[in-house]
């Protein structure tokens, strides 16, 4: 990297490590996520089908393509994330700007509902799996408790991390909307 | 390759807009931080920024209206300390600074200290917005180059700095209600 030195006061070294490190933080942990949901799909497809083969049960095959399909949708969300954490853009009117992070910062997008979906594919699949037979009940009590719990701990992270974000962007559209 | 040559490629339209718009952008992290280490914050911050958004540019408005955009926007930021500390700072020294005080009696008086002290008070009274509006004012741009930067409409631009100019008129001559 050659950037000249406009400033003294900065040091433009350190900064150019800053702006990589900026534009891949947030889209690397994203990429990683969908690199591990990308190599499950291939693993659990040849487990679904040697499932099948041992078993010859239909609903088995179905289970693992229903797991499949779970880890295709969060694949699918993860590199979304990963192409907005890449294009967030301050050069834009700083209205259209905060609309913008307004949607971001939301505690419900509907983005997430593609997870509900994934998280109660990956449901029926336990559900249907002959592995997963024994105390059905007392399995789905349990995997409800554990999506419950996710969105309670997602919420309280959200209240205390993004709400004031969110109510910022709210009232500064607001006040620019405002005449 | 054909990435080192882009990246390459984006290092010197960096280079070139920074060397264009580096006072400028420094003039405008001075209206928000008094504090020498708290203006070299926020201008990095509006060089990260700058960076980010290079690859947004497509040359609808002029490079400096863009530059404005990203340093008005970074001092909006969510996530860093500007936002909550954000004050206006202005010097005696600052340019179309009478544009503020139109009024010709008011503008004799904001040499005297003591005004000039009442208006950096009142204008860090000021919402964020205002402030925004008030330091782009400052810069010189135009009400329509103003709407481009937030992002409204020319005359709504009008409507809000007339309305601020009112405010400050209001306060600094003795609180008299001031009726549109």
């Amino acid at each position: 990297m050659n950037f000249k030195r406009k400033n003294d006061n900065i040091n433009l070294d350190q900064l150019v490590g800053k702006l990589q490190k900026e534009d891949n933080r947030y889209a690397n942990i994203c990429k990683g996520l969908k690199v591990v949901y990308w190599v499950l799909i291939p693993i659990y497809s040849l487990i679904a089908i040697d499932t099948y083969i041992d078993t010859k049960e239909l609903i088995d095959l179905f289970a693992g393509l229903l797991f499949v399909g779970s880890f295709l949708i969060f694949a699918i969300i993860m590199g979304d994330f990963q192409k907005e954490y890449n294009s967030v853009d301050y050069s834009l009117p700083t209205l259209n700007m905060l609309k913008k992070a307004f949607d971001r910062y939301k505690p419900f997008r509907p983005k997430a509902l593609w997870a509900v979906a994934a998280f109660f594919l990956m449901d029926a699949g336990f559900y249907l799996s002959s592995s997963f037979k024994d105390r059905v009940v007392d399995k789905q009590i349990y995997v409800l408790a554990i999506f419950l719990a996710s969105v309670i701990v997602g919420l309280i992270i959200w209240y205390f991390k993004y709400k004031p974000l969110y109510d910022n962007s709210k009232r500064l559209i607001a006040e620019i909307e405002g005449e | 390759m054909r990435t080192k040559t882009y990246t390459l490629k984006k290092e010197e339209h960096f280079n070139q807009i920074l060397s264009e718009n580096s006072e400028r952008i420094q003039r405008i992290c001075r209206y928000y931080n008094s504090n020498t280490e708290d203006q070299k914050d926020m201008y990095q911050e509006v060089l990260v920024n700058i960076w980010k958004s290079l690859d947004n540019f497509r040359g609808d408005s002029a490079i400096s209206t863009w530059v404005y955009r990203v340093a008005v926007n970074t001092s909006l930021s969510f996530t860093g300390k500007t936002f909550k500390q954000m004050k206006l700072i202005v010097n005696t020294d600052t340019q179309n600074l009478s544009s503020i005080l139109d009024d010709e009696s008011l503008e004799t008086k904001h040499k005297e200290e003591a005004q000039f002290n009442q208006l950096q008070n009142e204008l860090n009274q000021l919402s964020v917005i205002d402030k925004a509006l008030i330091s782009l004012m400052l810069e010189g741009l135009s009400m329509k180059e103003i709407g481009d930067v937030i992002g409204i409409t020319e005359p709504n631009v009008k409507v809000k700095i007339h309305r601020i100019k009112a405010q400050l008129k209001t306060k600094l001559t003795g609180g008299v209600t001031y009726e549109f």
